[in-house]
C-alpha cells in the first residue's frame, strides 16, 4: 500500500532531479560501479563477480579505466594469528535454517526487535505522509522478519544513534540491527555479522560546479566534512590532502553544510551518498571508491543460530537475478541514484 | 517649627558676611580660616588674620563665616550625594532592571520559538495554526524587544556589540527554521538536520549571546542598586561637623555673654540636626526598602526567571529528541539535566530551582510556584511515557504524548510555564513597590536639604549678627 503511493507521487515530480544527477555525475557514478566489481574481482578469490551480470558493468569499467589509472583500495582483512593471510570480515556462518535458543527465543515473544536508522534516506526513513519507517534496509528486516514469524509479523523498529549499534545488540535492546552498518575487522571481534548484502566504498561528494575531482589535491584548501568516529573520518585524518577537516555527529549534518556553503565536499560510502543525492540533486559523487566495504545485518555473537537463518533469508531473498525481491527493493529505492551496476546482490562469502 | 520660637524683635542687619566672600573651598571645619591668598600677599593677610583675631567683633565674623561655609557644604554635598543614590535607585527601577529584565525576555523568547519550531516540525503538515502563530509571535517579540534594546543600550559599547551580533543571528536562524520545514514537506531527513542545525545555532550563538547580555544587564542594574544604598559618609561626617560647630559656637557665646541661647544660633542647630537625622534616617529607610526589594522579591525573580527558562530549556531538548528520530541521544541526556536543575533529585544538596523559588515566595506567588512544581513532576511522569512509547519503536505515539493535547508533556510544559510567568509577575510587581517606597525615601531629601541649609546658614547669620551688633 505505501509502494503503489509512493511510486505514482515519484514518478511524476521526483524521477526528472534523479536523472539530472545521474547525466551530471554519469562519469563519477559509471567509475563507483566500476570500483565494486574491481574490488570484488581483486578481493575475493572464489568466483568473484561471478553471479554478476557482467555485460554493462564490464563497459562502465572499461570506460573509467580509459580515464582513469585505477589505484584501488584493497578490502580490509583481518589478522587472527596464526593462519596466514587473515580473514575477509564478510566471511559469515554458512546458512541453515534450525531452530536454536536464539530463534527459538524471538519465535516464543513472536516479536522482531530491530534496530535501525529514521534518517538515512532511502535505506531506513519515516514517510513523512504516514509516519511508517521504510527504505532498502526495512524491506529486508521485514524479509527477514516474515521469514521467522510468518506472515503479517509483529515487528518494533527501534532507532539507534550510530555509536550505539553495538552497545543496543550487547545489552539485548535489540535482536538484530540493519542500519547499513558496514562489516569491519573491529566490529566482528564485537558483533556477529550475516553474510553481505550491499557492496559499496568510502567516497567524495561534491556540489555541481566543485572544483574537486577526486580524493587528490583538488581537495587542497577546501572544506571537507565526515561523520565523527567514522571510516570517512579516520580516511581524511590519515590523508587530508591539504584539506581543511570538518566533523559533524551525523553525514547529513554534512549535506546541511554544503548547502549552507559552509563546507565543500563530505565524504560517506557511496551507498549513504545515494541518499543525499536523492534529497539534493545538484551533489555528485566524485572520484573513486576508496574502500571496499560490506553492509551486513548485525547480531550478538552467540545467536549463532539467528546469523544462519538470517544468511538463509538472505540467500533467497538475494536469488533469482534481476526478479529477486533484493532487486525489487533496489529497483524501489536506489535505482536512479545509484549507477545500475550496483543493483547486483553481493557474492556471499562463507568461513564454514 | 524649624524657625527659632523667639525671634528678637529688633531685626538685625541681613546677612552674616557683609565684607568677606563666603569661603567657597576652604574645607576648614572651625576658627582657623586661612585663605591662601597671593605669595606676595601672604604675609601681608596673615598679619591681617591676626589683626581680626586680636578683636572679638573680627573673631565673630570669622566663626560666623566659617559655620555659615560649613552649613553650605553640608547642604550642597547632601544634596550631590543624596541626588546621585536617588537618581541611582531611579535608574535601577526605571531603567536598569526594566533593561535586565527585557534581556531575560529575550532569552525566553528565543528560546520559546526554537521549542515551538520544533513542536511544529514533529507535526509535520498537521502543525496547528496555534503552534505556527506562537513561534511567529516570539519570533516578532524578540526582534521588537531587541529594537527598544538598541535604543535603551546607551552607555554601554559591549551590550551594543551583543544586541547587533543578536539582530545578525535572528534571521539566519529563521532561515534555518523555515528551510527544515520546506525540505520536511518535500519528505526529506534533510529537514530535520536542519532544525537540529538551527537548533545548534539557537544554544551555540543566540541563546549564548542573549544570556551574556542579559548577565550584563543584570550587573548594571546591581551596580545601580548597590550606589543606591551607598551609605552617604560624606554628607554625614559635614552634618556631624556643623552641628559640632554650632554647638561650640554656642558654648562660647555662653560663656563669653553669660546668656542662656543664642536664638540664631538654637535655631540654625536645629535645622542642621534636622537635616542630619533625615539623611540617616531617610537613607537607611530607602536602603533597607531596596534591600528589600532586591533580596525579597528582586532574588525570588531572578530565581524564577531561571526556572522559566530551564523550564522552556528542557521542553526543547524533549522535542529535539524526538526531531533527531533517535538519531542522537545527546537531547534526551540535556532533557534530563535541565529537568535535574528544576527538580533536584530529593538527596542532593542543591535544591532545584523551582524549590529555591518555592523558599523565595510567599502567599499567591508561593501557590503558583507549588503548582509549577506539581506540573514539572506530572511532566517527568508523561516524559517516561513518551520515552517508552519511542523505545517501543511506536514513533507516532511518543510524538502524540509529546505534542498532543490532553495528557500530552505539551500541556504540562504549558502548565509550569503560565504558573511560573503568572509567580513572576506577581514578583516584579511586589519589586516595583518595595523599590518605588526606597525612592520615596530618597526623592525628598535633595530639596530638603537645600531648604533646610538655607535655614541654618540664616539662623547662623542672625545668631552671629546680633552680638556683633553689640560691639557697634
Amino acid at each position: 500500500m505505501r509502494g503503489t503511493t509512493r511510486g505514482d507521487a515519484g514518478a511524476g515530480r521526483g524521477l526528472a532531479p534523479h536523472w539530472r544527477a545521474l547525466l551530471l555525475g554519469g562519469a563519477g557514478l559509471a567509475l563507483a560501479g566500476a570500483m565494486v566489481v574491481g574490488t570484488l574481482t581483486a578481493g575475493s578469490p572464489q568466483e568473484g563477480a561471478g553471479g554478476r551480470e557482467p555485460t554493462e558493468t564490464a563497459d562502465a569499467t572499461r570506460a573509467s579505466l580509459d580515464e582513469d589509472p585505477v589505484p584501488l583500495a584493497s578490502r580490509e582483512r583481518c589478522d587472527d594469528s596464526g593462519e596466514g593471510g587473515g580473514f575477509d570480515p564478510a566471511e559469515s556462518l554458512s546458512p541453515v535454517r534450525e531452530v536454536g535458543p536464539a530463534v527459538e527465543r524471538i519465535r516464543e515473544r513472536d516479536q522482531l526487535v530491530v534496530g535501525i536508522d529514521q534518517n538515512s534516506y532511502r535505506w531506513g526513513y519515516r514517510h513523512p505522509d504516514d509516519g511508517k519507517i521504510v527504505g532498502f534496509d526495512i524491506d529486508l528486516a521485514r524479509a527477514i522478519a516474515e521469514d521467522l514469524l510468518g506472515p503479517d509479523p509483529d515487528i518494533v523498529f527501534r532507532a539507534i544513534p550510530t555509536d550505539q549499534r553495538i552497545g543496543a545488540l550487547r545489552t539485548d535492546k535489540v535482536d538484530m540491527v540493519v542500519r547499513s552498518m558496514s562489516i569491519t575487522c573491529e566490529r566482528v571481534e564485537q558483533v556477529a555479522f550475516s553474510a553481505s548484502y550491499f557492496e559499496t566504498g568510502q567516497q567524495l561528494l561534491v556540489p555541481r560546479g566543485s572544483p574537486i575531482t577526486g580524493f587528490d589535491e583538488s581537495m587542497e584548501g577546501q572544506r571537507v566534512c565526515s561523520a565523527k568516529e567514522t571510516t570517512a573520518a579516520r580516511l581524511l585524518e590519515r590523508e587530508s590532502h591539504g584539506a581543511h577537516l570538518m566533523e559533524r555527529p551525523n553525514h547529513l549534518d554534512c549535506l546541511v553544510q554544503i548547502q549552507l556553503g559552509l563546507a565543500e565536499a563530505l565524504m560517506t560510502d557511496s551507498a549513504l551518498a545515494a541518499g543525499h543525492i536523492g534529497q539534493d540533486p545538484t551533489m555528485r559523487l566524485v572520484g573513486e571508491e576508496l574502500t571496499a566495504e560490506s553492509y551486513g545485518v548485525a547480531m550478538r555473537s552467540e545467536d549463532e543460530d539467528l546469523v544462519r537463518w538470517v544468511n538463509a533469508v538472505l540467500a533467497s531473498y538475494q536469488a533469482g537475478g534481476t526478479s529477486s525481491r533484493w532487486r525489487a527493493s533496489f529497483d524501489e529505492w536506489l535505482s536512479g541514484y545509484l549507477p545500475d551496476s550496483a543493483g547486483v546482490p553481493p557474492e556471499p562469502l562463507y568461513r564454514d | 517649627m524649624t524657625q527659632p520660637p523667639s525671634a528678637p524683635p529688633g531685626a538685625p542687619p541681613a546677612f552674616p558676611a557683609p565684607r568677606a566672600e563666603v569661603p567657597a573651598g576652604s574645607p576648614a571645619p572651625s576658627p582657623p580660616v586661612e585663605r591662601p591668598g597671593r605669595l606676595g600677599a601672604l604675609s601681608g593677610c596673615a598679619r591681617r588674620l591676626r589683626a581680626a583675631f586680636g578683636t572679638e567683633p573680627g573673631r565673630l565674623r570669622l566663626i560666623g563665616l566659617a559655620l555659615a561655609g560649613l552649613l553650605l557644604l553640608f547642604g550642597v554635598t547632601t544634596y550631590w550625594q543624596l541626588s546621585d543614590r536617588a537618581e541611582a535607585a531611579r535608574t535601577a527601577r526605571e531603567t536598569s532592571q526594566p533593561l535586565s529584565r527585557n534581556a531575560a525576555d529575550i532569552y525566553r523568547y528565543l528560546a520559546d520559538a526554537n521549542t515551538t519550531a520544533a513542536s511544529g516540525f514533529l507535526a509535520g503538515a498537521d502543525e496547528p495554526r496555534n503552534v505556527r502563530n506562537r513561534y511567529v509571535r516570539h519570533i516578532s517579540n524578540a526582534s521588537e524587544l531587541l529594537a527598544s534594546a538598541a535604543g535603551h543600550g546607551q552607555g554601554s559599547a559591549l551590550s551594543a556589540v551583543l544586541i547587533a551580533r543578536l539582530n545578525a543571528e535572528l534571521p539566519r536562524y529563521t532561515g534555518l527554521v523555515e528551510t527544515a520545514r520546506a525540505n520536511d514537506r518535500q519528505r526529506l531527513p534533510l529537514g530535520s538536520a536542519y532544525l537540529r542545525y538551527a537548533d545548534e545555532r539557537m544554544q551555540d550563538t543566540l541563546l549564548a549571546t542573549a544570556d551574556e547580555l542579559y548577565r550584563l544587564e543584570t550587573a548594571r542594574y546591581r551596580a545601580d542598586l548597590a550606589e543606591a544604598r551607598a551609605w552617604p559618609w560624606l554628607s554625614i561626617g559635614l552634618g556631624v561637623a556643623s552641628v559640632g560647630a554650632l554647638g561650640w559656637a554656642q558654648r562660647r557665646h555662653y560663656l563669653r555673654t553669660h546668656r542662656v541661647l543664642n536664638p540664631g544660633l538654637v535655631a540654625a542647630t536645629t535645622a542642621a540636626g534636622l537635616l542630619l537625622l533625615w539623611v540617616a534616617g531617610g537613607h537607611l529607610m530607602a536602603s533597607s526598602s531596596l534591600e528589600e526589594a532586591e533580596s525579597g522579591p528582586g532574588r525570588a525573580l531572578t530565581t524564577l526567571s531561571d526556572a522559566r527558562t530551564e523550564a522552556l530549556l528542557a521542553r526543547g531538548a524533549e522535542n529535539l529528541t524526538l526531531v533527531a528520530r533517535g538519531g542522537d541521544s545527546t537531547f534526551d541526556e540535556k532533557y534530563i539535566s535541565s529537568m535535574d536543575r528544576l527538580l533536584a533529585p530529593p538527596d542532593d544538596a542543591r535544591a532545584g530551582l523551582l524549590l529555591l523559588a518555592l523558599a523565595q515566595t510567599e502567599d499567591e506567588s508561593r501557590t503558583a510556584v507549588k503548582d509549577a512544581i506539581a506540573a514539572a513532576r506530572v511532566w517527568e511522569h508523561r516524559h517516561e511515557e513518551a520515552r517508552r512509547f519511542e523505545m517501543e519503536g511506536d514513533y507516532n505515539g511518543a510524538i502524540r504524548q509529546v505534542i498532543g493535547n490532553a495528557g500530552s508533556t505539551g500541556e504540562s510544559f504549558d502548565r509550569v510555564n503560565n504558573k511560573l510567568s503568572d509567580a513572576v509577575d506577581r514578583q516584579q510587581r511586589q519589586f516595583l513597590d518595595a523599590a518605588q517606597s526606597g525612592l520615596n525615601w530618597l526623592g525628598v531629601l535633595p530639596p530638603a536639604a537645600v531648604v533646610l541649609v538655607l535655614l541654618a546658614a540664616a539662623g547662623t547669620a542672625r545668631g552671629v549678627a546680633r552680638p556683633l551688633a553689640e560691639y557697634r
